[in-house]
């Protein structure tokens, strides 16, 4: 068990360590206004859910990592290390041994409305299971604290209406 | 020692269980934004 946990907190510090850091955070505060450490620390978190995606994929785990309302925050950063086409090719290639792919939900896939409390109460089921899941998950391999910091202190310090208001 | 390892696992447990509570009772209209597709190279 021991030697498991070592293998894993070695890959992801192999994976948070990143030389192209520098010219991605000073393109999210070209985006955004916020400071320097508040980047740094959107950024350590978005390569820290790019690579849980690489090794749900790698456990060839029954379900998909998903990011939610209160993840968006994530996925800004996400986002934004994508427009640096080289450095995130480079970051996925030699730090995760996967490329991961940036899939958006289509508009016609998200529901607005319902027919029927039933179909509410089916779907809003499936959507907490799905949660749950993925909640589980994250709480295993990277802890308590990381679960908080991404439904708990993100979703109050960077909810939508807050990240439309520090768009430069 | 077993029984103190039984006790430590079963009380991370239930904080897994309370914190996972917390979090989905919180979030009453999940929505997913995107999905991430791995592929291997």
């Amino acid at each position: 068990m021991a030697q498991i946990i070592s293998k894993i907190d070695s890959t992801l510090e192999t994976a948070l360590d990143c030389n192209e850091d520098n010219v991605i955070i000073e393109g999210f505060m070209e985006r955004y206004s916020v400071s320097r450490e508040e980047a740094e620390e959107i950024l350590t978190e978005t390569k820290k859910w790019l690579w849980l995606a690489s090794e749900n994929i790698k456990e060839k785990k029954s379900f998909r990592m998903f990011i939610d309302h209160s993840l968006i925050i994530i996925d800004e950063m996400w986002h934004n290390f994508i427009l640096h086409t080289r450095a995130y090719q480079k970051f996925c290639h030699e730090k995760l041994n996967l490329f991961v792919h940036h899939e958006p939900t289509p508009k016609a896939a998200q529901i607005i409305g319902f027919d029927s409390d039933e179909e509410k109460q089916k779907f809003q089921q499936q959507q907490e299971e799905k949660l749950s899941q993925q909640l589980s998950y994250i709480y295993d391999k990277l802890g308590a604290e990381t679960v908080s910091k991404w439904y708990e202190e993100f979703p109050e310090k960077f909810s939508k209406k807050k990240i439309h208001a520090l768009k430069r | 020692m077993k029984t103190t390892s039984t006790k430590t696992t079963s009380k991370v447990n239930t904080e897994k269980a309370q914190l996972l509570k917390k979090i989905i009772n919180k979030n009453n209209n999940i929505q997913t934004a995107c999905m991430s597709l791995c592929e291997s190279h």
